[in-house]
């Protein structure tokens, strides 16, 4: 007669397959766990870092307005000296208004862009409203007789530059933008809305809008307000020919 | 007897269900954490933007430091310096707008193909992009605001004609510009439209064109 081992015997067993199961989790946690967290790391402190940039970046900006205002105060009180300051003042604040360093204001248009959805399985990027999509839109109001534009509150300038990777947009020296962006146009209201209306125009954000349900619209208004340009204005190569 | 010894049997398996349990939940939310801070923030974008921030606020920082010269100087209340502060404030001004001729180092792009209105508008952004202070092309001066039309395989830069044989000239950082001048003209090549591309720096370009004032219409400045 066999003898029937006793249940108690099953014990080591099943210790034994727990232990060889805890050293495989401890193996997956070093090389799944570990690496996540550093990159999660790794990624709030680069967040962190764009963040204190972002601060510093809208203290010099505030700070160049407040300077502006204050040379623009007392360029005035010297107009009041002299018939020669009065002229180059005058000069001056009209050269400013068109180079956007003031306030305007008038009717226009609003133009929305936001991001669409990814195709499923799909590593493009076509569903991102891109740094292009800003610049082709506010060639296009430009186009249409804007006399001012600004893109998410940022006023466009002549030497002004719009840059951009994957869906951050950066105008000149401002911070970083994300999508959803207002691009604002003070100026002949009717044509820049024909003009935005032409089939022919703006054809891949409209190619991108059917295929990724990227959001696309526009609205006139009779009074848009945009802010003065608040950065600088690199001209350190470029030297004036006087005649 | 037999019921302690079932009790420990329960508890064991219990505990190994329980640790079994914090590990998958873990690893699903360690996961999950690292899915949610990448989402459209990937360390590439991050080190863009933190690249692009330094030299930003650089930009600002100097600004912000000539301008203070600047309000400093107005603040002594000599009128021959305020004159003199104005005056080259109104150059500075119009050297921005393209309303004065520019010297200073750059490129020329030379390109012989049939471009388009697109074409020309990647053309100048790229050039924008790598710092360009002054830009023509074909000697038309061109800002941002600058209208470039097509209409019947003619190209208009604020109400000019201008044609190919294309000349895209540059005034701004050297280094930047050759660098994108460069990389231009490899693309170029790649189009068959194209039949030749190439680049030449200058120390002393000069860009004579000037861009006219268009007047406000519609929009009042304060």
């Amino acid at each position: 007669m066999r003898r029937k081992l006793p249940r108690v015997g099953w014990y080591p067993a099943v210790a034994l397959a727990a232990l060889g199961f805890g050293f495989f989790f401890a193996t997956q946690l070093r090389t799944q766990l570990i690496p996540p967290t550093n990159q999660i790391a790794r990624n709030e402190a680069l967040v962190a870092t764009v963040q204190r940039l972002e601060t510093d970046n809208e203290s010099h900006r505030r700070r160049i307005a407040r300077l502006r205002s204050d040379i623009a105060g007392l360029e005035g009180l010297a107009a009041q000296r002299s018939e020669s300051s009065r002229r180059l003042a005058t000069e001056v604040d009209d050269l400013r208004a068109h180079a956007g360093l003031t306030r305007l204001r008038g009717p226009g248009e609003r133009v929305r862009l936001g991001n669409g959805k990814p195709l499923p399985g799909s590593a493009s990027t076509g569903y991102l409203v891109q740094f292009t999509d800003v610049q082709d839109v506010v060639n296009l109001l430009f186009q249409g007789g804007a006399e001012g534009v600004a893109v998410a509150g940022r006023r466009i300038s002549p030497v002004s530059r719009i840059q951009g990777v994957g869906g951050a947009v950066v105008i000149d020296q401002g911070p970083p933008l994300q999508a959803p962006f207002e691009i604002a146009a003070v100026g002949n209201r009717a044509l820049m809305d024909q003009t935005l209306s032409q089939s022919a125009s703006l054809g891949d954000l409209k190619r991108r809008q059917t295929m990724y349900q990227l959001q696309v619209s526009w609205q006139g208004e009779s009074d848009i307000a945009l802010p003065a340009y608040d950065s600088s204005f690199e001209v350190n190569f470029a030297h004036a020919i006087v005649p | 007897m037999q019921l302690s010894r079932s009790a420990g049997t329960s508890l064991f398996v219990g505990v190994l269900v329980l640790f079994l349990t914090m590990l998958t939940v873990i690893q699903i939310r360690s996961q999950a954490d690292v899915a949610r801070s990448l989402e459209g923030q990937d360390n590439t974008s991050l080190a863009f933007q933190i690249d692009e921030l330094h030299r930003s606020n650089d930009v600002l920082a100097q600004e912000a430091s000539r301008l203070t010269q600047l309000r400093e100087s107005l603040r002594s209340g000599a009128p021959g310096a305020v004159d003199a502060q104005l005056a080259a404030e109104a150059t500075k001004l119009r050297v921005v707008q393209g309303r004065a001729p520019v010297m200073g180092p750059g490129v020329t792009i030379s390109v012989d193909a049939p471009l388009n209105q697109l074409d020309i508008q990647d053309a100048v952004n790229n050039l924008r992009a790598a710092g360009a202070e002054a830009i023509a092309v074909s000697g038309q001066r061109v800002v941002m605001g600058s209208v470039i039309l097509q209409s019947a395989g003619n190209i208009e830069i604020d109400g000019s004609n201008v044609r190919g044989p294309w000349e895209f000239s540059a005034v701004g950082d050297s280094a930047q510009l050759v660098a994108a001048a460069a990389q231009m003209t490899r693309t170029l090549r790649t189009d068959p439209r194209v039949r030749s591309s190439s680049y030449q720096q200058s120390s002393a370009l000069t860009i004579a064109g000037v861009v006219r004032q268009r007047p406000f219409v519609y929009a009042v400045s304060s």
